[in-house]
């Protein structure tokens, strides 16, 4: 069988996203499998245990619904390894999620009947920013599965912008995908630019915060801790302007047309903003453009500013705009490049899925023309930005095809941090 | 029921708990004799065994039960063993009302469907009122025995789940077995109507004399038949099929 023949049946994609854990073989088609990213340790002292036996080390998938307790007891025993892209080096728990989802996904899709299977080709993605320790461990990881199972012929790891940029086949581009906890801008010309990368310390989470505080102030204080409420709330209420000061100074002076009032299901509670509804333009502002003077009055009231912070080797920038950070990424590369990334920004991740109200479109925006705006202000024009089209797959397409296309031959090279890594003579 | 295999579980049974088999004939009274006895560190256990004849004779359950009241004031504890089968035409409000437990016997195996409580031997239903520190000890003890049932019917629960989990996995199984021959279906599919349309095209095709030398071949595109969509016009496939080969990354 030639590896392309061979390849067609198995090449498996994995993307290591800061929530869900997407994975499967090309036979999976349009779509792979999907999984939280997280796992959870039991407590072996707990009465249930001594009843029914020594429970795994680490329970992931749907089995953790089944060991999910007291609120306190999560935050130290469910672990979400990919929570900021970056793991660090000593962090065993999280390392040890890895490999246990690994394995788990590697497993669901051992052939049964194939006499020809002799291991997958696997193709996984990491966070742009990932230190060269999170690569060697990732490589171990599939090693040791491989050693007790036959399941990995070879495995590659390649970022996951290179990957949204594969999927969305554009070989020059500039890739900004923005998860929960940060936003990764990355140029490419048929490589990944590393050395252009700029990461940001801001994400979806970033708007809950502010979220939480607009409900605060209008009167939701006890709603304003909850989570999960905060985040229905963003997703309903949260509106993207166009102008922040001109969609402020509409919004006042027609509160009705503007007015947000969100039902939260299943319960009696319904949330109106009244008079402060011209407040859900902050929320989308804010993880575009947290530099606005409007938002100083929060945090000198207790809201943590976005820092700067140092996780592994890198610094994750707080305060960036977008724009700022598409241009700064883009001026690291060549001056002749600049023109073709700037012609194609693809934007990834959940962070972007902002919608405009019908009636709203005069001051409301989606996440691509605010982009726009953003450069255009800075000068930059001959810009077109797109949404990735079912992003929460892109990755995972793009490791497909990176898996099949790429030859056997070219080997791994820590220089340039591509090829396959074989463990096998 | 009454075979060997039964009397050995049974037997097996009582041991685990520090029971030792005695022989029934010296506890025989004027009530009569139990099947089995059993002593131990925490008193005399008699044991009265019933067959299948349960599920088709009310009076004979009836006949066993007052068998076995009759028995209740010399012993300590006091059990039925019962098969598995006619189990559920056994009335246990009636057992638990006289102090006797119930054994269910299944394949070689016993399990505690309702424990029998603590009495002394020699009372009489309660007839002799107990001193405060045997009372006590009545009381501690019927605490544990109802635990002792918390506990079984806990264990029936596991015993009965079990064979769920197996099923589930078995299912769970099959999914991806039919997930995966759904996948290489879609693929055959797809490569058979590439393959079709092919041939269509060829046999339209007039014949044309074949050229005297074969022009040079173009470089092989990827074949992308038969593989998803997102396959189709992708140049990365070209680029990435020549990595390794002459270029270097940024």
């Amino acid at each position: 069988m030639s590896e392309a023949e061979y390849k067609r049946k198995f090449t498996f994609g994995e993307d290591y996203g800061t929530s869900f854990y997407k994975f499967g073989p090309i036979t999976c088609g349009e779509r792979p499998e999907v999984i939280e990213n997280r796992g959870y340790f039991p407590d072996e002292s707990m009465i249930m245990f001594q009843v029914m036996g020594k429970p795994k080390e680490v329970v992931i998938g749907d089995e953790i619904a089944q060991f999910l307790g007291a609120k306190e007891e999560l935050a130290e025993r469910l672990v979400y390894p990919m929570r900021n892209g970056v793991i660090e080096k000593g962090d065993e728990k999280a390392w040890r999620v890895v490999e246990e989802i690994t394995r788990y996904g590697l497993e669901r899709f051992r052939p049964r009947a194939d006499p020809s299977f002799q291991g997958f080709y696997v193709c996984a993605s990491l966070s742009a920013v990932a230190p060269r320790y999170m690569y060697e461990r990732l490589f171990e990881i599939h090693r040791s599965i491989d050693e007790e199972t036959g399941l990995v012929r070879a495995v590659t790891i390649i970022p996951q912008p290179l990957a949204v940029a594969i999927a969305h086949k554009t070989p020059t581009c500039v890739v900004i995908e923005s998860g929960h906890g940060n936003t990764q801008i990355c140029p490419i010309s048929r490589y990944p630019i590393r050395r252009a990368i700029v990461a940001l310390n801001r994400g979806g989470g970033d708007a809950n915060a502010i979220t939480s505080q607009i409900l605060y102030d209008a009167g939701y204080g006890d709603l304003a801790k909850e989570e999960t409420i905060v985040r229905q709330v963003k997703e309903a209420l949260g509106l993207v302007p166009r102008n922040l000061d001109e969609a402020i100074r509409v919004a006042k002076s027609d509160p009705e047309r503007f007015r947000a009032v969100y039902k939260i299901p299943g319960t009696r509670i319904t949330i109106d903003l009244g008079a402060e509804s011209w407040a859900r333009f902050l929320i989308g502002e804010y993880v575009f453009n947290p530099k606005h003077e409007i938002f100083q009055s929060y945090f000198s009231r207790g809201m943590p500013r976005p820092k700067d912070v140092k996780i592994g080797d890198v610094l994750f920038r707080g305060m960036l705009d977008f724009g700022e950070a598409i241009i700064e990424a883009v001026e690291k590369c060549p001056v002749e490049l600049q023109p073709y990334l700037y012609r194609k920004v693809l934007l990834s991740g959940g962070n972007f899925q902002w919608k405009v109200p019908s009636g709203l479109e005069d001051v409301a925006v989606d996440s691509a023309t605010k982009i726009k705006e953003l450069l255009r202000e800075k000068g930059v024009e001959e810009i077109t930005v797109e949404m990735a089209p079912e992003p929460k797959f892109s990755v995972w397409r793009g490791c497909i095809i990176y898996g099949y296309a790429v030859p056997e031959r070219f080997e791994w090279s820590w220089d340039r941090m591509e090829g396959w890594m074989k463990f096998r003579p | 029921m009454r075979g060997m295999g039964a009397s050995g579980a049974l037997e097996d049974w009582f041991r685990s708990r520090g029971f030792e088999p005695a022989d029934p004939g010296e506890f025989a009274g004027p009530a009569g004799r139990p099947d089995m006895v059993f002593s131990g560190p925490s008193g005399i256990a008699f044991l009265i065994m019933a067959d299948e004849k349960l599920i088709s004779d009310r009076n004979y359950f009836m006949e066993i039960v007052m068998r076995a009241s009759s028995l209740r004031h010399a012993c300590n504890f006091l059990y039925l063993a019962v098969p598995r089968l006619a189990v559920p035409f056994v009335d246990t409000e009636v057992l638990r009302k006289h102090g006797i437990g119930l054994l269910m016997l299944t394949d070689g195996d016993v399990v505690e469907v309702l424990a029998s409580p603590y009495r002394s031997v020699g009372g009489r239903g309660g007839a002799e009122a107990p001193g405060a520190e045997e009372g006590l000890l009545i009381e501690v003890l019927d605490r544990i025995s109802a635990l002792e049932q918390r506990l079984s019917a806990l264990e029936r629960e596991v015993m009965g789940l079990r064979p769920l989990t197996s099923e589930l996995r078995a299912l769970r199984g099959v999914r991806e077995e039919v997930r995966a021959l759904s996948s290489r279906l879609d693929v055959i599919s797809r490569r058979l109507e590439a393959l079709s349309s092919k041939v269509s095209s060829l046999a339209a095709r007039p014949a044309v004399p074949a050229p005297a030398q074969a022009p040079t071949p173009a470089p092989p595109a990827p074949e992308v038949e038969g593989l998803p969509s997102f396959f189709r016009d992708n140049p990365w496939l070209e680029i990435l099929a020549r990595r390794g080969q002459d270029e270097i990354p940024a």
